[in-house]
């Protein structure tokens, strides 16, 4: 009895260990620092394993807030970077931590909030007069808190309306977008989010309507880095090429274009437009 | 005359301020039974352990054949020569039959051979009908007996016994005799250290008494009135 | 958002099916950490055994940081060991950030305390004559060791489930220094913490149930092993 307890548990978890899929492949893994957006969204479940098998690469993916790949990327810890905040990236760049940035898709950002919209934004073309109403309505807006790419652009909204966001009703979660999404809809509260992570959520979001969208401030677009070689020799450049080259190739392009959840496109191909 | 297996001087023991044993010489001769009488507290199971390599004394020179050496080279000699037996034997949890095999095990001795041998050691000790039950459900005699055996099938020169009978009804206790006697006439050296003296000195060679912290002879042992009857504070 | 019993049955019977992602997920779980608890029990009872049987300075000291290092937040052990790793960390030459590895030395860190103290507190229960017996019998000083490991044995397979339970549950480390990478170092924890992000309830409940699962398969053996304990006493 003593040792069949022992025994068994040693032969199960052999059994599970066993089970494990090989982590060695051909090619040396590509580390793919990403945001939330890409990962939850689906989006990189059709994009990746087609460019695997074809290339023999597999893809690591670390989905992380933006301000955390791109602190990955100059760290040397991840070898290409998925992200979306132009102005950091471009940063990025000049400060030969990455190269090659290449434009991959757009999206836009949106606001949604509850359908009671106490604030009374909904329809609004201008995101800082939304932004507005919401901070003189007092009612909860739930920020990302993250440092992440979107947090990175509703920071630059609220600077741009000229608030200073703070108080009890704004509240800072500090979590990835889908967690946002639940907060807001638990709390009646307001947020800003990519479309496509919206639109990925919105089954299970049943208080929740999208309000404003179509600013061109909202505009949301997603680029891919690889980090500089010239920084760290063994990071894996070359695997970080072939995945910038097939993301921004025809067929990638055209994943990403027919990509749709309940029959709606979160991300548009950029790729070309640079 | 008989050669000394460890001929111990100055050992010297203490407790905080008290000391517990201040003993000139001890000596352990080959084939001899030695009879360690003494009050509770005396310091018998400290003496018997120091002598058995298991408690560091403060000071203590061990002669082995020529050499004289310091306790702590001494204690290797002596664990290859001598097997201590606790009052209260310890039965490792498992069968009688393993727990007599222990100290064979260590070396090395083939499978098949190694239990013959441990089959002819329950015979002799009369264990046979109990070699597979748990040690730790046998009664305290017959832990005495296994341990007894668990000793002998090692072959050591000397066997050191504290206390080997208290706590024994009289049928246990006159077993215990009766193996130690036989492990005695098969040449081992015995040094038991007990209260009671009726059933041991008979067997006894020697007799000493610990008083304190110095060993005081006892007349010869088969001088002594077998009416003494001493059987104190057992335990 | 889905009710709990809508979720709950989904999860049934993604567990039932045999979904290969999930089981992806669980096995990945079992792997680090049985490497990782087979790799730390070797060391970490050989010190408690050294705690326990031997006399030295600073003794008493080891043994309160050990009881210490026992609440140690699984985070704060991830962070340190993703600062060392980091490429740009002075372990970073080893490329281990992001691997199992990096799980499984997270997983050992946080293992090894709970080994040591209840490794520690059993040997320390075992009764002085083990040794003794041991000894005089001509054992030598690692065989008397492995005898008294012997005698105390439930004692400390009550350790090694209780590590195990401990780190299999533990997310912020693994979280950290694995990367959530799926199908390599995504694990139960941490696969629960992003589909709940995700708002993919069901598979989270699914892994839920695996862990609820063992944790009861733990503390029954533990409760056995308790039962064992006390009649061995």
């Amino acid at each position: 009895m003593r040792n069949a307890i022992g025994v068994s548990l040693i032969v199960v978890t052999l059994m599970l260990s066993l089970s494990t899929p090989p982590a060695t492949a051909a090619q040396r893994p590509i580390r793919l620092a990403t945001t939330t957006s890409t990962d939850n969204s689906g989006l990189l479940r059709q994009l990746l394993p087609p460019f695997e098998e074809q290339t023999g690469y597999p893809v690591h993916v670390i989905a992380v807030g933006t301000g955390k790949a791109l602190r990955m990327g100059r760290d040397g810890d991840a070898d290409v970077l998925l992200v979306h905040a132009y102005e950091d990236e471009m940063e990025f760049v000049s400060a030969r931590y990455g190269v090659n940035r290449r434009d991959v898709m757009y999206n836009d950002f949106v606001i949604i909030g509850p359908h009671t919209d106490g604030a009374k934004i909904r329809g609004l073309k201008d995101a800082l007069a939304a932004l507005n109403r919401i901070q003189k309505a007092q009612l909860p807006f739930v920020s990302r808190g993250d440092d992440s790419g979107t947090h990175k652009r509703e920071r630059w909204l609220w600077r741009q309306a000229g608030i200073t966001p703070g108080g009890s009703w704004y509240r800072e979660a500090g979590q990835g977008m889908g967690k946002v999404l639940q907060m807001a809809e638990e709390l009646d509260g307001y947020t800003l989010t990519d479309r496509g992570t919206w639109l990925a959520h919105k089954p299970t979001l049943t208080h929740l309507l999208l309000l404003v969208a179509g600013d061109q401030r909202l505009y949301n677009r997603y680029g891919i880095i690889a980090v500089s070689p010239q920084r760290y020799e063994d990071i894996n450049y070359r695997g970080a090429m072939r995945l910038i080259e097939w993301l921004t190739s025809q067929q990638g392009q055209d994943i990403i274009k027919n990509f749709t959840i309940n029959g709606e496109t979160l991300f548009f191909p950029l790729a070309g437009a640079n | 005359m008989k050669t000394p297996l460890f001929h111990f001087r100055h050992v010297t023991k203490r407790f905080g301020d008290r000391v517990l044993l201040n003993i000139d010489e001890f000596v352990v001769n080959a084939g001899v039974c030695m009879l360690i009488t003494g009050d509770n507290g005396a310091g018998k199971t400290t003496l018997l352990k120091i002598v058995s390599g298991l408690v560091k004394p403060d000071s203590a020179k061990v002669q082995v054949k020529d050499a004289v050496l310091s306790w702590s080279k001494a204690r290797v000699k002596i664990q290859r020569n001598l097997v201590y037996l606790h009052q209260d034997p310890y039965m490792l949890d498992t069968t009688v039959e393993r727990n007599i095999a222990y100290g064979l095990r260590l070396h090395k001795e083939p499978r098949a051979h190694l239990y013959d041998t441990v089959a002819d050691a329950l015979r002799w000790a009369r264990l046979d009908h109990l070699a597979h039950r748990n040690a730790r459900s046998l009664s305290g005699g017959e832990k005495q007996r296994v341990a007894l055996t668990r000793a002998r099938i090692v072959n050591p020169s000397v066997l050191a016994l504290d206390e080997p009978t208290t706590n024994m009804d009289q049928q246990s206790r006159i077993s215990t005799y009766q193996l130690i006697d036989a492990l005695r006439n098969e040449g081992m050296a015995i040094l038991v250290a007990s209260h009671d003296q009726t059933g041991l000195t008979p067997i006894a060679d020697h007799h000493t008494q610990l008083v304190g912290g110095k060993l005081v002879n006892v007349e010869p042992a088969f001088k002594r009135s077998r009416a003494t009857k001493v059987t104190r504070f057992p335990g | 958002m889905e009710s709990l019993t809508d979720a709950s049955l989904k999860a049934l019977s993604l567990l039932v099916s045999g979904d290969a992602e999930l089981w992806a997920i669980i096995s990945i779980s079992f792997g680090v950490s049985f490497q990782a608890i087979l790799y730390t029990t070797p060391p970490a009872l050989l010190t408690a055994y050294a705690l326990a049987h031997f006399e030295f300075p600073g003794r008493r000291t080891l043994v309160s940081l050990f009881h210490t290092l026992l609440a140690v937040p699984a985070v704060v052990v991830g962070l340190t060991l993703y600062l060392l790793l980091s490429r740009s960390g002075p372990f970073g030459d080893l490329k281990l950030l992001f691997t199992q590895t990096a799980m499984v030395l997270g997983q050992m860190v946080l293992s090894f305390p709970i080994l040591v103290a209840m490794g520690h507190s059993a040997l320390q229960s075992a009764d002085q004559r083990v040794w003794e017996t041991a000894y005089t019998l001509g054992a030598p000083p690692l065989r008397a060791m492995f005898t008294v490991m012997h005698e105390v044995r439930y004692g400390l397979f009550a350790a090694v489930i209780a590590a195990f339970g401990r780190i299999i549950a533990e997310v912020g480390c693994s979280m950290m220094v694995g990367g959530n990478i799926l199908n390599y170092t995504r694990n139960i924890t941490t696969a629960i913490a992003l589909e709940t992000s995700k708002g993919q309830f069901a598979q989270g409940i699914a892994l839920g149930i695996v862990l609820l699962v063992l944790a009861l398969v733990l503390n029954y053996s533990l409760s056995t092993l308790r039962h064992r304990l006390a009649m061995q006493a």
